[in-house]
């Protein structure tokens, strides 16, 4: 599992998982948005990013106790 | 259409429903409100729909016009897409159904029971409150950016395992 899982590279998925998190300052969400206004894959990787977000949200409803015991 | 008819129709695409607006706003605040919100205008508008078929294009619709409204409003506190990226995601949004959203959370569980305890909790950290991915990386004794960096390292792989385990693409 190595290999980007849409057409777009590992650093453009850091960038949308940013994105989601609103960690992205004004200039790089601009420069993002105008890629992804001529960008489909960027658009299509967007949209499976949201499925798995609303899924891990679900998820962790379950499991609301996990995430925060590790040492 | 009866009330209880209605109410069964919206609950078993409230999920498609919530990722779809979770798509057009820029977090999951205010998903809740715009949800309820168009619950209450499709209720009201239910004449309007002639057949249970038909529901989930037409509860689309009122859930975009409910997130554009909740999106003007965000807009002053939070980074909001433009027009018109933010037409192309609605117009693209993949299409999808109870039956492929439960497939989809089946492939996850799946996936995730894949990977090690230590890299779900880093996972599912995000979703455990405010704070807890800060919270997380102290315990962990690293920064929150490596952190994210490695939650989005994770979202793609997880990404790639479930549309590995789908039978057909759901995207159009």
């Amino acid at each position: 599992m190595n290999e980007s899982s849409s057409n777009i590279s590992s650093q453009d998925w850091l960038l949308l998982s940013d994105l989601i998190e609103n960690r992205l300052d004004e200039p790089a969400f601009r420069k993002l948005e105008a890629r992804m206004a001529s960008d489909q894959n960027l658009r299509a990787a967007y949209h499976e990013l949201i499925a798995i977000d609303t899924h891990l949200r679900r998820e962790s409803e379950a499991l609301p106790e996990t995430t925060t015991r590790l040492h | 259409m009866k009330d209880e008819h209605f109410l069964r129709l919206f609950l078993k695409n409230e999920d498609v429903l919530r990722a779809y607006a979770r798509s057009l706003l820029p977090s999951w605040d205010g998903v809740d409100d715009v949800l309820q919100e168009a619950s209450v205008v499709m209720w009201k508008k239910l004449s309007q729909l002639e057949e249970a078929e038909g529901f989930l294009p037409w509860a689309k619709v009122i859930v975009r016009l409910e997130c554009l409204k909740a999106r003007r409003k965000s807009a002053r506190e939070s980074l909001v897409f433009s027009d018109e990226v933010y037409a192309l995601i609605a117009d693209e949004f993949p299409e999808s159904n109870e039956e492929s959203m439960q497939q989809r959370a089946q492939a996850l569980s799946k996936c995730l029971s894949q990977i090690d305890e230590r890299a779900r909790a880093i996972i599912l950290a995000p979703y455990s409150g405010y704070g807890s991915v800060k919270s997380l990386a102290e315990s962990l004794n690293r920064t929150e950016n490596s952190l994210y960096k490695q939650i989005g390292r994770l979202r793609e792989k997880l990404t790639s395992c479930v549309k590995q385990q789908l039978p057909t693409p759901t995207a159009r």
